[in-house]
């Protein structure tokens, strides 16, 4: 890098001499993405919100739907993506064309696949076959969703999961049979 | 989707220079002797590229199919954009309706010498309607009658293809697919940082405030400077978001990344005596360390180091205040 095409140089010179440095390392948040709570917290809304009562079956979600949708619910402005993916679906060529970058986004979110295991492991979720469901210690899961509704928290998170409700995504859309 | 298919919408999504940097760079894997035109700074004579000793000639172009409200005036953009190219290697200009001659000053300097082009591949990212085929092809036989004929064979022949075409013809495989997807992202994030807002620039112009105060002899050049980190620094937002949307496994690559620059930034910073002179090696720095797991985005990584200097800047662990 030359340094016509650095700006750092240019701010060096400038401080040289007048200015003392001040470094503050604590101060630099890290990615919400990485964050155990944040994510135990989206994944317990998004059960809340789209698990469902089925026959004689316990309030569950298909793993795969419901890792769509908390990876969804962290980035709202993928609502229009899914909700385009969905209206495309019966013309196979441009759902695939209007879903492949949203798929390979959800289908490798591995820290979601951490963040499950570690739910089960503590019995705030349990598996069921395919499906996902309350665990001993289900009402963790109850307990945020109260709180993040009466506090108004994780609001953007909250109102894409509504949103989710009124788009009809498919198994098929799932990668299941 | 087949490598030809996922190829062919990844190139077809490329505009403008993407799209001609992509269409030369797969040239030059595949055609031994293809020769790039570079077009600045004093022009490409209306060629982007030649191969086969100056017998072929291609020309690229890349328009934003949205920008145009009818699929007619898209047509007749490209069929103008592609006449226009015809037109200079023909050495014409239309003059009051008739084509007159009109000496080429840069073709002399880029074919070798008594080379003339015996096929033309014209490469648009939209090809999907045959309503450009035969405009251009009678245009080019008209030009070449009217034409003296310095750089064009008498029996030279025009191609038009469109991504599709480009891939099947080029061999479009998995390193050319991973080579496209990652300018793909360059140019999105581009896009992106274009009209991103830095959600809490405050610290930052707490801190460029503090500068002009610092150096009020040099407000202009800190304006300037301001304006270049806050661009670097939406830069690196953005491909952090397109990371985090669409590669997770990247992006925790960056994360992973940022950890290592912010801890050399700051062993280099406090180890030495004159901290400021360490402050121009760090986008150096940063983009060695973004280097192993970000070289297929090229040269786009120094705008990402700088990006990522100027998020320390903007979101606090590197600032400054007056001396007591």
């Amino acid at each position: 890098m030359e340094t016509s095409q650095n700006p750092l140089r240019l701010l060096a010179e400038l401080l040289s001499g007048r200015a003392k440095p001040v470094i503050t390392p604590e101060r630099l948040a890290a990615s919400a993405t990485y964050d155990l709570a944040y994510r135990m917290a989206v994944t317990s809304l998004t059960f809340r919100i789209h698990a469902k009562a089925e026959a004689d079956a316990p309030v569950r979600i298909a793993a795969d739907r419901l890792k769509l949708f908390q990876f969804i619910a962290q980035r709202p402005w993928l609502v229009a993506t899914i909700r385009s993916w969905a209206e495309s679906r019966k013309d196979a060529q441009l759902s695939m064309l209007s879903s492949d970058r949203l798929r390979r986004g959800y289908l490798g979110d591995v820290v979601h696949d951490r963040v499950v295991s570690f739910m089960v492991a503590r019995g705030i979720l349990a598996w069921n076959g395919k499906y996902l469901v309350a665990g001993s210690k289900g009402v963790f899961i109850e307990a945020i969703y109260s709180e993040a509704t009466q506090n108004q928290l994780f609001t953007s998170e909250l109102r894409a999961l509504d949103s989710l409700r009124s788009i009809r995504i498919t198994n098929e859309m799932l990668g299941e049979p | 989707m087949s490598y030809i298919d996922e190829y062919a919408k990844g190139l077809g999504e490329l505009t403008a220079q993407a799209f001609e940097d992509e269409v030369c760079t797969r040239l030059e894997h595949v055609l031994i002797g293809f020769q790039r035109v570079p077009a600045k700074p004093q022009g490409d004579g209306g060629l982007d590229g030649f191969s086969h000793g100056g017998e072929r000639g291609y020309c690229c172009y890349g328009p934003v199919p949205n920008s145009f409200k009818k699929r007619k005036e898209l047509e007749t953009d490209i069929i103008e954009k592609f006449s226009d190219d015809l037109l200079r290697l023909c050495e014409l200009l239309h003059e009051k309706k008739k084509l007159v001659h009109k000496p080429n000053c840069a073709l002399p300097n880029i074919l070798p010498s008594g080379a003339t082009l015996k096929q033309i591949v014209l490469i648009v990212n939209w090809f999907e309607s045959h309503n450009v085929i035969g405009p251009l092809h009678t245009s080019f036989k008209c030009f070449k009658a009217a034409s003296k004929r310095t750089f064009i064979d008498p029996d030279a022949e025009i191609r038009i293809i469109g991504p599709k075409e480009f891939a099947q013809t080029y061999h479009a495989d998995e390193l050319a697919i991973f080579q496209l997807r990652s300018r793909s992202v360059v140019t999105k994030v581009q896009l992106a940082a274009a009209i991103l807002d830095i959600a809490d620039p405050k610290e930052f112009e707490n801190k460029m405030a503090l500068l002009r105060d610092i150096r009020p002899d040099r407000l202009l050049t800190i304006e300037l400077f301001a304006e270049q980190l806050r661009n670097s620094w939406r830069t690196n937002l953005a491909f952090e978001q397109e990371l985090d949307d669409t590669l997770p496994a990247l992006h925790q690559a960056l994360e992973d990344d940022r950890r290592r620059i912010l801890g050399r930034v700051l062993q280099r910073m406090m180890k030495s005596a004159e901290p400021w002179n360490e402050l121009g090696e760090m986008a150096e720095e940063a983009q060695e360390v973004l280097h192993a797991d970000f070289h297929q985005y090229g040269s786009f990584l120094q705008d990402l180091s700088l990006g990522e200097v100027a998020r320390l800047i903007g979101e606090c662990p590197i600032g400054w205040e007056k001396p007591n």
